[in-house]
């Protein structure tokens, strides 16, 4: 964590392009306000070297805090995980770009266009390391002023209309943001992130907070039928608008669903991912389609943007490690590749001064350098294999197919129509004949131009072939938020009833009792078939037998208490669950016997019926349907045991497998609250 | 069977990558450039040949290049199969540049560098399949050669060239998004993994448990892969291939008879017999439809072929109906069967490849396509139009030419499966299959001409032109005499 060089980084990259915005006031000509913010760009990239020993775990790292208004409970907070460190990078990379991007495209009122650059920097930078509610919502507010002006300023010439709609859409979503940020303060008396993080808030006020953050972010992702504005906001923003809009500003959405709704929220997150899947669906599927129907390049790519988003909900919804994976993943692909088309619109407008498909064919001919890169972004954005498109659009998609087959199989035609809409708008623009002899003078790409285009170019090869470099960073963060959530959505489910938790506090005594309980447990469940007297017999028998090897038991009969009694005694060793997050109530590190008795009180009941129907739990690989051999169980109870055991499969794989993610967890919330106070 | 590590398979495939570009480095110099994919094509099935005495000996040759995800990796590996398809792509290519430089010059075409790019690209995407260890690999190169074989299909660039070209992306990407995709990540959802068993033909990627306790997603799994898989023309996905013949005779040739078509039926018995294994393709039942299905292609291309009068449709049409003989043989998972099948592939290449080369051999000497106005030609073309009477006996399946013998493995398959309708399907094909190619050659060689058409006046395309599709018709029956070349092979990859 700590960098051989002792600055604050955060802040420093937080507030660098803010210092360097005032310098600009010393830019004597045009070039010299360009030149400055480049160099502002590359030292703002340079500063951000340190972020590179960031340590691969789901801690928050690079931690800073300072008291702000202790009154009011506010801290100036600042710390990144794997998830908010890659936006860092990926806000800060931008910078350049939007540069280099604008160089001879912003003709008028220079240097307020690159102020407007540097403080859109500071407000991204500041979005994703803010640690502090208020902080985090004083930055998301403060991007929203140099954004409008970009549009309502350099735009098209629709620019009024674009920038008021994104002005007036986004505030909509911030009010409500605001309140149900007072509103968390109110319940549980703090603003700070981390803390909001593991608290454990009833389900109604679960359901309303995450109503009122759902408006909030699902108008900046966007999400349909919240996306009207972008189209109208990316046609008319100038080629660097475009690509923070695209690149950061829709990743704030996005973020804060992982952020806050799916920690802050989840039980109600689970109530409402029906409805969040059906949208990322409709997203994909009607971004994809209206898509298709463009004559307007920019706005081609603006559709295809809400699809791809969708993507990104559709993997953070279906509550999955591959899902989240895929759906970060996802966010940076769309950052890098929509970012450098908009980049490659930008380049051509500025040499056939139109966005019309029309007026830029047989391209192929004149700019083979430019249809080069427009390809090869292009084949990422459709998912072409061997390109990071390809990575996170396969995640997701697999979550999908996990959760459930007719989600995968709806979305599956999303993934074709990209595939349409990027080979129409390319082979047209690539191949088409232009009706007038246009395009004899242009020039194909200058320097300057491949200089902006090398970096996303290897990034979208190199993340395409080895995305473990991505996926390292972010995979402890995902599989502690992912098994947090499970966790504590568990807790505050309302589908377990207080009478189903009730052998917790008999199973809690002692090991022996607690193995008594659950035969009985079992038997219980069995007595109800035909074959229970035989099963109990069975049961008798094996029970105390703890050495048993788990991997030679086949038959269902003896699966059960030999089960419980091998996942009881792997689980007490190794195990060390965090009690903060499991439990906050209660004080004083549990001992290792008792983490099982915890497993209990997450869903005693489903375990049992899984015993008793010996749905397959072998090394805790994943749930492989039920037992052939207990066909002879009732349809009825043979249906709900498939589903609890799917359930409590995927809390088991948390737990287990990913238990180093856990203690890592609990020792954040010591450590963060020890430096606080 | 015996798994080794080895980078040596790796050099066929660098050199198919770095050759196109070559090529576009050469540009102008047009001999350079038509050199770099002579020397390329050379050495490249030299690179292929010199892995044989391993595979023949029962070893397989692996290289994993990347870790993409947790069981997705970027491997190639080499056994019996792949070899025989490494095998045949750059041996074509060689033969086929050959050809290119005589049709190509003699007709003046536009844009050739980009032409002789693109074509090296699709050998380096058929090599790639070849070589696949995985579905992934599989996946990437067969996209590789969809997207780079659209400008060659697209070639003329005029209406009738985009209208085709537009057709065969549609076809062909739409079913990769659409079917193999969603087939590709119920496989991994399924069994974590991605990689073809190599050396097994008989388990597959599914386990005994996975097949057990989702047999209907196993088998939606399946039926997705077939239909993802269109480069193989099975009906009714097979339109795009008649379509796809606007594109130059070359690209006919070696595309539509090789690396496009064949990489199609490649991958459905890599998928067949390495994805699925025999043993589920039985349990599941999957096998006797698919076979169904494809005897029904084989009955109505061919019936479709008789109705045509220009020669490369006719050609093409012939083309659907005998991949068809390829998926028939692997789906009917019965050993003979099988080989039977996994011949055809190299023996219908030999001999397709013939047939294209012969009509654009007619194309360029008389620009002649319709066939009924070809009365008399073969006297004036007496090489052209002997290779293509010997490979029309080859798609007949008379005896020696190489098609007999693969024809031969079928009939058995389908016999010791007790098969009576696909057994009828098969001998009835060869009275289509004899009854439109037997009437080009009658028309060639014994019918007068018709007088609108000034017969008198051509002669044999150019020597760079005809040597090819000689050598390819001789290869043809040579594979007839000595059909173990490829048997060898193909007993190695199934422990048959």
């Amino acid at each position: 964590m700590d960098s051989s060089l002792n600055y604050p980084v955060l802040s420093v990259l937080t507030f660098w392009p803010l210092v360097a915005a005032i310098l600009l006031v010393f830019a004597r000509s045009e070039r010299a306000t360009r030149i400055w913010t480049l160099i502002a760009s590359l030292i703002e990239v340079a500063l951000a070297w340190p972020l590179l020993a960031f340590q691969k775990t789901s801690d928050f790292q690079f931690l800073e805090s300072l008291p702000w208004a202790p009154e009011w409970g506010l801290t100036y907070s600042l710390g990144v995980d794997g998830i908010s460190v890659l936006m860092v990078y990926l806000s800060i990379l931008t910078l350049p770009v939007c540069v280099l991007c604008s160089w001879t495209y912003i003709g008028r009122r220079v240097k307020e266009f690159h102020v407007a650059l540097l403080l859109m920097t500071t407000a991204c930078v500041g979005v994703f390391s803010a640690l502090d509610l208020v902080l985090f919502y004083v930055f998301w507010e403060a991007l929203l002023i140099p954004m409008y002006l970009m549009i309502a300023i350099w735009g098209g010439d629709d620019r009024r209309y674009a920038s008021i709609k994104f002005f007036l859409y986004t505030l909509a979503g911030s009010t409500l943001l605001l309140v149900a940020i007072v509103a968390l303060r109110i319940k549980a008396g703090t603003f700070y992130i981390p803390d909001l993080m593991v608290t454990q808030f009833p389900f109604k006020f679960q359901y309303w907070i995450f109503l009122a953050f759902f408006i909030a972010f699902a108008i900046k992702v966007p999400m349909f039928p919240f996306h009207t504005w972008l189209p109208a906001a990316h046609v008319q923003a100038p080629a660097a608008g475009s690509v923070i809009l695209a690149a950061v500003l829709l990743k704030m959405g996005t973020y804060g669903f992982l952020r806050f709704s799916l920690p802050m929220a989840p039980a109600a997150s689970l109530e409402f991912a029906p409805i969040m899947i059906a949208i990322s669906v409709a997203s994909i599927l009607y971004g994809g389609a209206i898509a298709l129907g463009q004559s307007d390049i920019k706005k081609l790519i603006a559709y295809s943007s809400v699809a791809h988003m969708g993507f990104v909900t559709l993997g953070i919804f279906v509550f999955s490690v591959k899902g989240v994976q895929g759906a970060i993943f996802q966010m940076l692909n769309h950052g890098i590749i929509t970012g450098a088309l908009f980049t490659l619109v930008g380049a051509v407008y500025e040499r056939s001064h139109s966005r019309d498909i029309a007026k830029n064919l047989g391209l192929g001919k004149y700019l083979p350098a430019f249809m080069f890169f427009w390809g090869l972004f292009g084949l990422a954005s459709f998912g072409f294999p061997g390109t990071n498109g390809f990575v996170g659009e396969f995640l997701v998609i697999a979550a999908a197919f996990e959760e459930s087959v007719a989600i995968g199989l709806l979305v599956i035609p999303g993934a074709m129509l990209a595939a349409a809409y990027i080979l129409k708008v390319t082979l047209k623009m690539a191949w088409g004949q232009p009706a007038s002899p246009q395009g004899r003078g242009w020039k194909d790409l200058k320097k300057k131009e491949w200089a902006y285009l090398a970096l996303p170019a290897v990034l979208v090869i190199y993340l395409g072939l080895a995305p473990s470099a991505v996926l390292n960073i972010i995979t402890p963060s995902v599989e502690s938020a992912v098994a947090g959530f499970h966790i504590r959505k568990a807790l505050a489910d309302p589908v377990i009833a207080e009478e189903d938790l009730k052998p917790v506090t008999k199973a809690k005594a002692t090991k022996e009792t607690a193995t008594a309980q659950e035969t009985v447990a079992a038997q219980e469940t069995v007595a109800t078939q035909e074959t229970a007297a035989q099963e109990t017999v069975a049961t008798k028998e094996t029970a105390p037998d703890l050495s048993l090897d788990v991997n030679n038991v086949k038959a269902a009969s003896d699966l059960n208490p030999v089960k419980t009694t091998w996942l009881k005694t792997s689980l007490t060793e190794p195990l060390t669950l965090s009690h903060g997050v499991l439990n906050p109530a209660k004080s004083g590190p549990y001992s290792p016997a008792t983490a099982f008795n915890n497993l209990n009180q997450v869903d005693y009941y489903s375990l049992t019926l899984d015993y008793a129907v010996g749905a397959d739990f072998n090394g805790l690989n994943g749930f492989n349907g039920l037992n052939p051999e207990v066909s002879w169980l009732n349809p009825e109870i043979s249906s709900l045991a498939s589903f609890r055991a799917k359930r409590l499969n995927r809390q088991l794989d948390y737990l287990v497998d990913y238990k180093g993610a856990f203690s890592q967890k609990g020792g954040l919330t010591e450590e963060l609250t020890h430096e606080r106070s | 069977m015996k798994v080794i590590e080895s980078s040596l398979i790796l050099w066929p495939l660098l050199v198919t990558l770095i050759a196109p570009f070559l090529v576009l480095l050469a540009g102008k110099k047009i001999n350079a450039r038509e050199s770099v994919s002579f020397v390329a094509g050379t050495i490249t099935f030299a690179l292929v040949l010199s892995c044989a005495p391993t595979i023949l000996s029962g070893g397989i040759l692996r290289y994993e290049l990347f870790q993409i995800l947790p069981g997705i990796t970027l491997t190639i590996a080499m056994d019996g199969l792949g070899f025989i398809f490494a095998f045949i792509a750059p041996f074509l290519w060689v033969l086929a540049t050959s050809y290119n430089i005589g049709y190509m010059r003699s007709l003046k075409e536009h844009a050739q560098t980009r032409y002789y790019f693109c074509f090296g690209v699709a050998i380096f995407g058929a090599v790639g399949v070849a070589l696949s260890a995985n579905v992934f690999t599989l996946y990437l190169f067969y996209e590789v050669i969809s997207v780079f074989t659209y400008p060659l299909v697209a070639h003329h660039q005029d209406e009738e060239g985009f209208a085709g070209a537009k057709k065969y992306l549609v076809y062909l990407m739409g079913a990769s998004k659409l079917f193999l995709l969603p087939a590709m990540v119920l496989t991994y959802v399924l069994t974590g993994t991605l990689d073809f068993p190599l050396g097994d033909i008989h388990s597959g990627i599914f386990s005994k448990e996975v097949v057990a306790s989702h047999p209907d997603l196993v088998r939606l799994t399946y039926v997705l892969f077939i239909a993802g898989l269109a480069k193989a023309a099975l009906m009714p996905l097979h339109n795009w291939l008649p379509s796809a013949m606007v594109a130059p005779t070359p690209v006919s040739a070696l595309l539509h008879a090789v690396a496009v078509v064949k990489a199609g039926v490649f991958s459905v018995s890599r998928i067949i017999l390495s994805g699925f294994g025999t043993e589920t393709m039985t349990t599941l039942g999957l096998s006797l439809p698919t076979a169904y299905l494809a005897g029904f292609t084989i009955v109505v291309a061919s019936l479709i072929a008789l109705t045509k009068d220009d020669i490369k449709a006719r050609l093409a049409y012939s083309t659907v109906s005998q991949l068809s003989y390829v998926v028939l043989g692997v789906a009917l998972v019965a050993p003979m069967a099988v080989q039977g099948g996994l011949l055809h592939i190299g023996h219908h290449a030999f001999s397709k490849i013939t047939l294209f080369f012969g009509a654009g051999a007619i194309y360029v000497a008389s620009h002649l396509k319709s066939i009924k106005k070809m009365n008399g030609l073969g006297r004036r073309m007496p090489w052209t139009f002997g290779a293509f009477g010997l490979a029309s006996l080859s798609m007949i399946g008379v005896p020696p030419v190489c098609g007999f013998v693969s024809k031969w493995y079928l009939v058995n398959g389908a016999l010791q499966q007790e098969q009576l309708i696909l057994l009828i399907a098969l001998l009835g094909s060869t009275i289509l299959n004899a009854g439109y190619f037997v009437p080009i050659f009658y028309r060639a060689f014994f019918l007068e001409p018709d007088p609108s058409v000034p017969i008198s006046e051509y002669k044999e395309a150019p020597v760079c032109m005809v040597a090819p599709l000689v050598m390819t018709s001789v290869v043809s029956v040579l594979l007839g005499f000595f059909p173990d070349i490829f048997q060898n092979f193909i007993r190695a990859f199934g422990g048959y």
